[in-house]
């Protein structure tokens, strides 16, 4: 049997396309900040907080980075119903990519935090700053110019792994492959489409952190 | 038929584990082989290599791998060319994984200074000999704890193969929601088994990395 | 050195480029059987990378290199068979981590000669017990101190029987106390006919055990000569300068 390539009922479907495209971005911006703010919050818990909230942080992170973010997915979409929470599917996919990229934005956060030499803390100490000024004035900008590589690419990581949100039919952009597909039946182009749409979304994403890398820290201090 | 989640149903996950484990091998294995490839590629001299195993990291690590999976089992049945979940399942983990596991292994290669080649060179061994004796000697040591830290994405991420319809825990954990209807306790048991498997390897290759750092033979 | 006599090592008019950057700016310099050279000049004259150039480390943009009559920067040699007979010490030590002082030592004799394991052993043994380290032979490097680390690379490179060996500033990364048991080791092996090429600031040892001393300055072989004539009475200012600011 042979088969010829078929492109054109594909882009056809392009507003799909578009449409499941924007909700991707939209997932990955919302997790993208909820992930940083909950990675700031929780290192910050885990390095400087009292020690049960540090013991918290840490179940947390453990819980979250030894299992499966599909699994993570389907346990807030599916099962927290039976507890009395009802989320609709995107509400859920926001929900279950910010609690997971958060995790793991916890640990870049705390390890670039820790990175900072002790000898650098102890100059500021010794110079009479108060520890508010040293985290501010010491620790913080060489501690994010550190992570920031580490950070960037576990957020387009993050970006792709939206497409799991497809398995609980939040209309993303994966979603919109499989709507394609059953209407066209043209499984390889769909699929090949928009694993290239990912991928240029992922290169986007990788110029767009490298650049802001070059505004925020190459001109500032070496 | 709607029952309850029983003891049995946790027997059946718990034996669903060998499919994920199984696939886990499958994906490090072949990943490995394709791995080892791409860190040679990365580290080659000529810049045409070079060139080719970047760009097959910058595809694969910028392409979700759950197009992957759709493309090798939806995708080629269509062009008349039938695949078993478990071909489809390998095909697209070994590319995964060998672009991760590729770049690990660079990084190690690339992390032993250049004077121990030339010290190498200096006694008169071959490439060859330099890679084999003095360089990936030193590499594996630098290279086992992100390896074993991958095995775990590798085992969260065969997961994924629930999709298209491998049965593995993820799957029989929905195949399971199907029947007794108690997604939340369902959900819940497969995620501890999942942490069963991950977190030993988690904490095994945080041990290493600190071993390796305090410098013990 | 009778002049009919065929010089061991013979570098003719040698450029070497980083880009645009001119390192070595066309240095000859022929060096004898039993010859010990100490090459002497500011960080950034060329002289490391001179050295480097004897045995192919770097690769040069113009004139020639030879040792014992094979072209060094002929594309044609078999660098790996010119190697087996130049030995080098880096200043960095370089010994390799993963393996004691013995396999550092009999990795080459074994992998490279084809040297049988008990042999190769007993190799090594006569070759540590001549930088005086025999009971190091099962130590790990980093159980080692620096002086010790070093006299055991000097030790991996004599286990190759080299007929030219090239030191480069080995004892720059040396605790000061440390240097004069690594000095030790070079003078014994001169005092045994080793032919030596070292880039060096110890210009007192220079003095004491070299035959020639050659100051490099800007890329190029700015005076050279009898090690204590040279040293005692520069020719150049460039050199007096040299001389005067590394002994104070």
């Amino acid at each position: 049997m042979s088969y010829s390539f078929q492109f054109r009922d594909v882009f056809a479907a392009s507003d799909f396309l578009l449409d499941g495209l924007i909700l991707t971005l939209e997932l990955s911006l919302v997790t993208m900040i909820a992930g940083l703010i909950i990675g700031m919050g929780g290192a910050a818990a885990r390095v400087y907080g009292p020690r049960p909230l540090a013991r918290a942080v840490a179940v947390y992170v453990e819980a979250i980075r030894n299992t499966p973010l599909i699994v993570q997915l389907f346990l807030i979409f599916f099962g927290l119903p039976s507890a009395g929470v009802k989320l609709d599917a995107d509400t859920a996919a926001m929900v279950a990519l910010s609690i997971n990229l958060g995790a793991y934005t916890v640990e870049i956060v705390r390890a670039g935090l820790e990175a900072i030499p002790r000898s650098q803390i102890e100059a500021g100490q010794s110079l009479g700053l108060s520890a508010l000024q040293i985290f501010r004035y010491v620790v913080i900008f060489p501690a994010l110019r550190l992570m920031f590589p580490s950070l960037a690419s576990q957020f387009v990581l993050m970006m792709l792994a939206t497409s799991v949100v497809s398995q609980i039919s939040a209309q993303d952009l994966f979603q919109a492959a499989s709507i394609i597909q059953s209407r066209t039946f043209r499984d390889f182009e769909v699929y090949a489409v928009v694993a290239g749409v990912y991928l240029a979304l992922a290169l986007l994403f990788r110029l767009l952190f490298a650049g802001l890398y070059h505004v925020i820290f190459a001109r500032r201090s070496r | 038929m709607i029952r309850e989640f029983n003891l049995n149903d946790v027997l059946y996950l718990v034996a669903a584990m060998r499919w994920t484990l199984a696939l886990t091998a499958i994906a490090f294995a072949g990943g490995g082989l394709v791995g080892l490839m791409i860190a040679l590629l990365r580290v080659s001299s000529l810049p045409p290599l070079r060139w080719i195993g970047t760009i097959y990291v910058l595809a694969v690590q910028g392409t979700p791998l759950l197009a992957w999976l759709f493309v090798f089992f939806f995708g080629l049945s269509i062009v008349g060319v039938e695949v078993s979940p478990w071909i489809a399942a390998a095909a697209s983990y070994s590319i995964y994984a060998g672009a991760f596991l590729g770049e690990i292994w660079r990084g190690a290669l690339q992390a032993i200074p250049r004077q121990q080649w030339e010290a190498g060179s200096s006694l008169g061994l071959s490439f060859g000999q330099q890679l084999r004796y003095i360089i990936v000697p030193q590499a594996t040591r630098l290279a086992i704890p992100p390896t074993v830290g991958f095995l775990v994405q590798l085992i969260k991420n065969t997961s994924l193969a629930a999709v298209i319809g491998f049965v593995e825990l993820t799957r029989e954990g929905q195949l399971t929601t199907a029947t007794t209807f108690r997604p939340f306790t369902v959900y819940l048991t497969v995620a501890a088994l999942y942490f069963l498997l991950c977190f030993p390897l988690t904490q095994a290759s945080r041990r290493l990395e600190r071993r390796m750092l305090h410098g013990a033979h | 050195m009778a002049p009919t006599e065929q010089p061991l090592v013979e570098l003719q008019d040698v450029v070497k480029r980083y880009g645009t950057h001119t390192v070595l700016n066309g240095v000859s310099l022929a060096v004898g059987k039993g010859e010990i050279i100490a090459i002497i000049g500011r960080s950034g004259s060329g002289k490391s990378t001179m050295l480097r150039c004897v045995n192919g480390l770097e690769p040069i943009q113009g004139g020639s290199v030879r040792f014992e009559g094979t072209t060094v920067n002929d594309p044609g040699t078999d660098l790996r068979k010119l190697r087996q007979h130049v030995g080098i010490v880096f200043q960095s030590f370089n010994l390799f981590p993963h393996l004691t002082v013995e396999k550092n030592i009999t990795l080459a004799p074994k992998v490279v000669k084809g040297m049988a394991p008990a042999e190769a052993r007993a190799l090594a043994g006569r070759v540590l017990a001549k930088v005086g380290l025999a009971e190091k032979i099962d130590a790990w490097p980093d159980q080692l101190s620096g002086g010790q680390q070093q006299r055991v690379a000097i030790a991996r490179s004599l286990a190759m029987q080299p007929t030219l060996m090239l030191f480069d500033e080995i004892t720059s990364a040396l605790d000061p106390e440390l240097v004069g048991e690594v000095l030790k080791t070079l003078e014994e092996m001169a005092a045994e006919g080793m032919t030596m090429m070292l880039v060096t600031h110890e210009i007192g040892f220079a003095r004491k055990v070299a035959d020639r001393v050659v100051f490099m300055h800007e890329g190029r072989i700015w005076e050279e000569g009898p090690a204590a004539d040279t040293l005692a009475r520069p020719r150049t200012p460039e050199l007096e300068t040299f001389l005067s600011a590394v002994l104070h």
